[in-house]
């Protein structure tokens, strides 16, 4: 009788192992990874973007039985080893490092693409400021000046970066006297301003927003130039391996977070306005530019 | 059993507990509520403190290198991420004021008598109402490095979180307030209850028993002083039950013999009716028994005064009649002898005859009350007994007042003036008296006539003088006196003309007073 309810015991673990496998396995097909890298989301602290993310995710495959992980990582070079090991299904890009690997990247990644949007438009406009007593002065006129920057605007600091090359032919650290890098954007108005720098580089809508907070700045300062709505400063790939319904079902959450109370809280969290799907068209600008710049190094 | 909510008793328990526990409620709010104040400035001001410390660190290389931008920047941030901060200021000691809040960010061209104010060596703060529209905290930080002084921040912090803190606090005051007088009125109902239900039926017992029911009982046990007084009123209705049963027995006993001594009053009473009229016919008999002894009496010494009256002039008539016969034998009775014997002899028979008239005049009683003279009345009676008293040589002296009428009974009147004349001459007589004296005098008084008879025979004995006026008393031989004089003269003054009749001894002897109205009442 004892060995009997034994053997049943036995029996009916192994069909509970089997069935928990069995959805292991079922799970291990519906698991959809989102790498980022560490350095990036400067609108967060270092140790909100992983739940923030991971909030995201939980957003993107609600109800559809498909699990995301999210996975930090350190590097571009780890990344492009993952996305060449097929480890990553999506992965959220500064807009310069698609320009800086848009080559390798390509071969993997599926259109359409995704874009945020932060100001007016998905696209942004870096203006460069400057003290009013430069009025009437050309970008070249202020070599040897005091630049405040904000670094990690990668994007933007390679358009200045640009702009410097193509009119001087000499990087930003030869061109400016100094530059003081500010922890964030809107503060290299202020330093224009206050006197501390003689020009800065800043996206418009993040300008728009300094002036809002006092308009009586404008006494003092001018915008000089104007790149134009020409930049994407976030894209998010997605690669041809991920299952379609997937795909369909994560790009299709993405553009409608907006829509809702709890997505548009989420986005809040990153500073963003909405995703938006964009057409590889409409990277040429800002890809022409690079291009244009590469070619200016070489020389 | 619900205490009458009217018992005063327990009102005014229930009352003194409200009281008293409401008393010390309100004073431990009154004391707590500055205390809670004081506790959250305090906690506002750790607060201010903190942040401005936080700011200044943050801000300390910008502040130092007058970095401006990242100041105004950080203090945005800040303000971004802490709604409850109306405004910074940042005050430098030379420069213009940077003030941020949650619209924007200015410099000030001049400064703001709010800010300055403030501004000291020390953390100054202040409840403002000025500069915003809400109620606000505004703490000055002084900003120093290494002792030298770089100007204040200003942080100005909404009081909203401490005005609902307070407001919640006087809301939970009013709460437990209202809950506290809930509990209150029920404590105290259920305390004054266990305080004076005993009490109360107790008094109701007593209330009981009071109106005759000794059938309680109080059936409260308690270890306290109640439980004692509870025992002692048991014990006292017991005993009182005990008593009152003692009582109706003692009635019944009682009840029982009252019926035997009324059944025994009732006969006597029967009886008594009986003995009463015996009696009264039997006094009546003795009174009429004693008027005609003492008629007898004063007949027998009528008689005997007649005969005294008449010794003397049968004496005189004697001698008369001897002369006569002798001078006839000489041969000398002539017309003129046998005239002058005649003459000598009809005075001393009319003599005989008026003293006949006089006695039988006086002890003629009076059928009604007529108006008499005391002195007219004294002098006849004195008369009567003239010849007694010069034979034994007393001396009678009258000093009575002319004009003394009084109406009553003369006749009575007169044997009460001889009655005590007689005793006077009789008690002379026989203490043998030398120089034996009776004095009578009377006159007014007051609505009255007072008569005095007194002698000097030495007084009347102590140990007879309060007897002489009972009837048949008499200190004389057997034969000799009645005893009935002196009580018949004292029913007669006293019973018959309303006055007094009394006596004393004096210095020489005694003295009988006779007080009279005027006249008798109708």
């Amino acid at each position: 009788m004892i060995k009997r309810l034994v053997f049943f015991q036995k029996f009916f673990f192994a069909i509970l192992f089997c069935f928990a496998s069995s959805n292991l396995v079922r799970a291990e097909q519906n698991v959809v990874t989102l790498a980022y890298l560490e350095n990036g989301l400067k609108e967060l602290k270092n140790n909100e973007k992983q739940i923030a993310l991971q909030l995201l995710a939980n957003e993107l495959i609600r109800d559809s039985g498909v699990k995301m992980i999210v996975q930090p990582v350190r590097s571009f070079a780890e990344m492009r080893q993952l996305i060449s090991d097929g480890k990553v299904d999506y992965t959220i890009l500064n807009g310069y490092h698609l320009l800086e690997h848009y080559d390798f990247l390509q071969s993997f990644f599926v259109t359409p693409l995704l874009t945020i949007q932060r100001g007016p438009s998905d696209r942004e406009n870096f203006i460069i400021v400057a003290n009013k007593q430069y009025i009437g002065q050309e970008l070249i006129n202020l070599q040897g000046k005091t630049l405040s920057l904000h670094p990690q605007y990668l994007l933007m600091k390679f358009y200045l970066e640009y702009l410097i090359e193509n009119s001087s032919g000499l990087d930003i650290l030869h061109f400016f006297s100094k530059i003081k890098y500010t922890k964030t954007a809107s503060q290299a108005v202020l330093d224009v301003y206050f006197g501390s720098s003689d020009l800065c580089i800043i996206p418009k809508h993040i300008f728009d927003l300094t002036v809002e907070l006092n308009p009586a700045i404008m006494q003092k300062i001018f915008i000089m130039h104007q790149s134009g709505k020409q930049f994407f400063p976030v894209l998010i790939l997605n690669f041809k391996h991920v299952d379609n319904t997937i795909r369909t079902l994560i790009n299709k959450n993405l553009s409608l977070l907006n829509q809702t109370a709890r997505g548009q809280q989420i986005l809040d969290m990153f500073s963003i306005q909405s995703v938006h799907t964009v057409k590889l068209k409409k990277l040429h600008p800002m890809q022409n530019i690079f291009k244009h710049y590469q070619s200016l190094l070489k020389k | 059993m619900a205490v009458k909510i009217r018992s005063r008793f327990f009102l005014r328990v229930f009352i003194h507990f409200a009281s008293l526990v409401l008393v010390i409620m309100l004073s431990f709010t009154f004391m707590m509520i500055p205390m809670q104040k004081k506790a959250l400035l305090q906690i506002m001001y750790t607060q201010g403190v903190t942040v401005s410390r936080s700011i200044i660190q943050a801000s300390s290389d910008a502040i130092i290198t007058n970095d401006f931008g990242f100041i105004v920047e950080h203090n945005v941030e800040v303000l971004k991420n802490n709604p409850s901060i109306h405004y910074i200021a940042i005050a430098p000691l030379r420069g213009k004021t940077i003030w941020v809040d949650q619209t924007g960010w200015r410099v000030l061209e001049d400064p703001i008598s709010l800010l300055t104010e403030l501004q000291s060596e020390h953390i100054e703060y202040e409840i403002e109402h000025q500069q915003w529209e809400a109620e606000g905290y505004h703490l000055v930080y002084p900003i120093e490095f290494s002792g030298i002084k770089w100007g204040w921040l200003h942080v100005d912090f909404a009081t909203d979180e401490y005005n609902a803190y307070i407001r919640d606090m006087y809301l939970q005051l009013v709460y437990l307030a209202g809950i506290a007088i809930v509990l209150l009125m029920v404590i105290g109902y259920f305390f004054a209850r266990w305080v004076t239900r005993p009490v109360s039926i107790i008094s109701d017992l007593a209330t009981q028993v009071a109106n005759g029911n000794l059938e309680v009982q109080s059936k409260i046990k308690r270890h306290d002083e109640i439980g004692v007084l509870s025992n002692s009123f048991n014990k006292m209705v017991q005993s009182l039950q005990q008593s009152k049963q003692k009582l109706e027995n003692y009635n019944q006993q009682l009840e029982q013999e009252v019926k035997k001594r009324t059944l025994a009053l009732d006969a006597l009473n029967q009886n008594l009716d009986k003995k009463v009229k015996e009696e009264v016919h039997q006094r009546q008999e003795q009174e009429r028994l004693l008027i005609h002894q003492s008629r007898l009496a004063a007949m027998g010494e009528m008689i005997g005064a007649i005969a005294h009256q008449w010794r003397q002039p049968l004496n005189a008539l004697s001698l008369v009649l001897q002369n006569q016969h002798m001078n006839y034998q000489a041969g000398q009775l002539n017309d003129q002898a046998m005239s002058r014997s005649m003459e000598k002899s009809e005075r001393l028979i009319n003599k005989m005859s008026t003293t006949i008239d006089d006695f039988r005049n006086f002890f003629k009683p009076n059928k009604q009350a007529e108006l008499f003279n005391i002195n007219a009345l004294v002098h006849t009676t004195v008369n009567l007994l003239d010849a007694q008293f010069k034979s034994h040589n007393i001396e009678i002296n009258i000093a009575c007042e002319e004009n003394l009428n009084i109406k009553g009974f003369q006749g009575e009147f007169s044997q009460v003036i001889l009655n005590l004349l007689n005793n006077a001459k009789d008690i002379l007589l026989e203490r043998q008296i030398v120089s034996p004296n009776i004095s009578i005098s009377a006159h007014r008084i007051a609505n009255g006539i007072s008569i005095r008879v007194s002698d000097n025979a030495g007084g009347i004995p102590d140990d007879i003088i309060n007897k002489i006026y009972e009837p048949y008393f008499t200190t004389k031989e057997e034969g000799k006196g009645t005893g009935i004089g002196l009580y018949m003269s004292k029913m007669i003054v006293e019973n018959n003309m309303m006055g007094k009749l009394y006596h004393y001894n004096n210095s020489e002897g005694a003295a009988f007073m006779i007080e009279i109205p005027t006249q008798l009442p109708k």
